[in-house]
């Protein structure tokens, strides 16, 4: 590479780095602004947005619906994802490759689509909108994800460590619960914080297969429709930083040899 | 546990059309030091997966003492494994995979924590109870998953080339090591390698496994100095393959045309004819050598070609006037006595094997 096509690539490089953070630095900028309305000029700054932030019973109740379904569908998606992924790496039964497909379907198939289907499957069920439909939408949509990561980890566990179970007196039962889930568990809980995220951040499963209850993007949104205020701002900071830390580390545990 | 009489009646292993195994019949007397030694793919390993319950014959039965194991899982057999990777659990200390089998097998607290410290101690491993096995070297986590295996008290000891991943003076450390512990335990040890060395430092017996079939089994020195065909001759040890036809027999020995020169030799598995192309094996040690022509029948003269000092040891290799070489290994004192140009040699009818096939 000749100097001059190394300095272009770095100014691409940073050329982009600044349209990704600049839009972001603006929305946490804005929320310390000291005044209703959000735009330029800056006069003065303020804490005031996190305090209300904090004070708003409301939000805080939005917060903690979001953060129960969240943890709920990433339970359920943890247990069946790996499931299917110690059947599908280890068993051998005909028509596994279509049990794949149908299995990891959900994380490719347009989030409208899936909304849609499962409003109306759910509906069928007899299962209204509400906690319980967001929270199985989550799960369809989440498992895909566990049974992935799953199968990668237990293609890279050596067959001798399950074998070397079985042959000190470890049955089935035994070798996954001491062997097997320790070695796949820095996987799993990447995978974990992964789907939580997903969930929290998802807005059309949540606003389709919603109650009257919203989740916390369904709020930001109704809250827009009734005007923008640096309130928003702060709270939007606020799930930056905590989605931030929790991506990152989720991003290390399942890198993690 | 009492050590037991592991026998295989006619075990045969297919994959589809490809015969991993056929029919081997095999005993092995409690405490011994048994190997199974071949290249890769003769089936050793299949052998032992099927002796530790990891896969089902196509056909036969494996008996442990007077029981019939062949169906029993590996869970359920009281025979232990140790693996060619080690496969230690990476997310226990050493006490814990150590005491792993003895856990499963209902023993108190007490008695595991017992027998951990005296296996830890045995295998010269206390100190390290409380480490991860990513923290030991080759050799200590060698011993940890051989203190494993033994640990439950099992009646034969499976060994899949655990040696395979030391590097080479390491290596030849823990063979020592590993025929003492043998020693020591009492227990019936069956190893599995592909090093001809290894097999012939550690083990009472050898089976020497070629295509799924056991060519030959015997002690070390029985399988080095009495070939019973080709394939054992130049597998184990270095050796001169002389290609030969038969003249006749003369009482017990045979009598051998190499190419104009007369050989005589024993033949200890079936019965040559006159006419018959044979191999005759003799180890390169085992050429009588002089620098003048001796007072014997069966002396023939070769040319040096190469003269190797390998410090205790010096190697020749020479050609005879038909141009047929031989690879020749004296003492280097004795080897200062022979010329640089030629020598004397005589094939000893003793030190010489005929092999039919």
């Amino acid at each position: 590479m000749t100097r001059h096509t190394r300095l272009i690539m770095q100014m691409v490089y940073w050329a982009f780095v600044l349209y990704l953070f600049i839009p972001l630095s603006l929305m946490v900028l804005m929320g310390f602004k000291d005044s209703k309305f959000i735009g330029f000029p800056i006069k003065s700054l303020t804490l005031h947005w996190y305090k209300v932030v904090i004070q708003d019973l409301e939000l805080m109740s939005v917060f903690a619906y979001s953060f129960t379904i969240a943890i709920s569908s990433t339970v359920l998606a943890i247990i069946i994802g790996t499931w299917a992924a110690m059947l599908l790496s280890q068993a051998k039964f005909k028509g596994k490759i279509i049990v794949f497909a149908l299995i990891t379907l959900p994380a490719v198939l347009p989030g409208i689509i899936s909304a849609i289907a499962l409003r109306i499957y759910s509906q069928t069920l007899g299962i209204e909108p509400g906690m319980t439909a967001v929270i199985l939408g989550h799960t369809v949509h989440n498992v895909p994800f566990v049974t992935l990561v799953g199968m990668a980890r237990l293609n890279s566990q050596p067959m001798s460590h399950v074998e070397a179970a079985q042959d000190l007196g470890a049955d089935n039962v035994i070798s996954f619960f001491r062997i097997t889930l320790p070695y796949l568990t820095p996987a799993l809980v990447g995978a974990g914080i992964f789907c939580m995220l997903t969930s929290f951040d998802d807005f059309v499963r949540s606003f389709f297969l919603g109650g009257y209850e919203p989740t916390l993007p369904v709020y930001i949104f109704s809250q827009l429709r009734t005007g923008m205020s640096p309130e928003i701002n702060a709270i939007s900071s606020v799930v930056l930083v905590i989605t931030a830390v929790m991506g990152l580390a989720a991003e290390r545990l399942m890198r993690r040899k | 546990m009492k050590n037991a009489t592991v026998s295989l009646v006619d075990i045969s292993k297919k994959y589809g059309s490809f015969v991993a195994v056929e029919k081997i019949n095999l005993t092995i007397q409690p405490g011994d030091f048994v190997t199974l030694l071949g290249p890769s793919g003769c089936g050793k390993s299949t052998t032992l997966r099927i002796l530790g319950g990891f896969e089902t014959p196509t056909t036969g039965q494996v008996f442990l003492g007077d029981d019939d194991v062949t169906n029993i899982p590996p869970n359920r057999r009281n025979v232990n494994m140790v693996f060619q990777d080690y496969a230690l659990f990476p997310h226990m200390t050493c006490g814990r995979n150590i005491a792993f089998g003895l856990e499963l097998k209902g023993k108190t607290k007490a008695e595991t924590e017992a027998r951990v410290d005296e296996l830890l101690e045995f295998m010269q491993l206390t100190g390290f109870k409380d480490r991860k096995p990513e923290e030991l070297s080759g050799g200590q986590r060698q011993r940890v998953a051989l203190a494993r295996a033994l640990a439950p008290d099992p009646s034969v000891l499976l060994l899949d080339e655990p040696l395979g991943a030391l590097d080479a003076k390491l290596r030849k450390q823990v063979q020592i090591e590993l025929k003492s512990i043998q020693k020591r335990t009492g227990k019936t040890f069956i190893f599995v390698t592909h090093d001809q060395e290894e097999a012939l430092t550690m083990s009472d017996r050898v089976l020497v496994m070629n295509k799924g079939r056991i060519e030959q089994a015997g002690s070390p020195k029985d399988l080095y100095s009495h070939p019973e065909s080709r394939f054992v001759a130049e597998f184990i040890g270095e050796t001169n393959m002389l290609e030969c036809g038969v003249k006749g027999i003369d009482g017990k020995q045979v009598v051998l045309d190499w190419f104009g020169t007369e050989l005589r030799g024993d033949c200890r598995k079936g019965s040559p004819t006159p006419g018959q192309k044979v191999g005759a094996v003799i180890r390169p040690e085992n050429i009588t050598c002089y620098s003048n022509k001796p007072e014997s029948s069966l002396a023939f003269e070769l040319n040096i070609d190469q003269r190797i000092f390998k410090g205790s040891s010096t190697t020749f290799e020479a050609r005879s006037s038909k141009g047929q070489s031989l690879t020749i290994t004296l003492d280097s004192i004795r080897a200062d006595e022979i010329g640089t140009e030629k020598m004397w040699v005589v094939l000893k009818p003793e030190y010489l094997s005929i092999l039919l096939n």
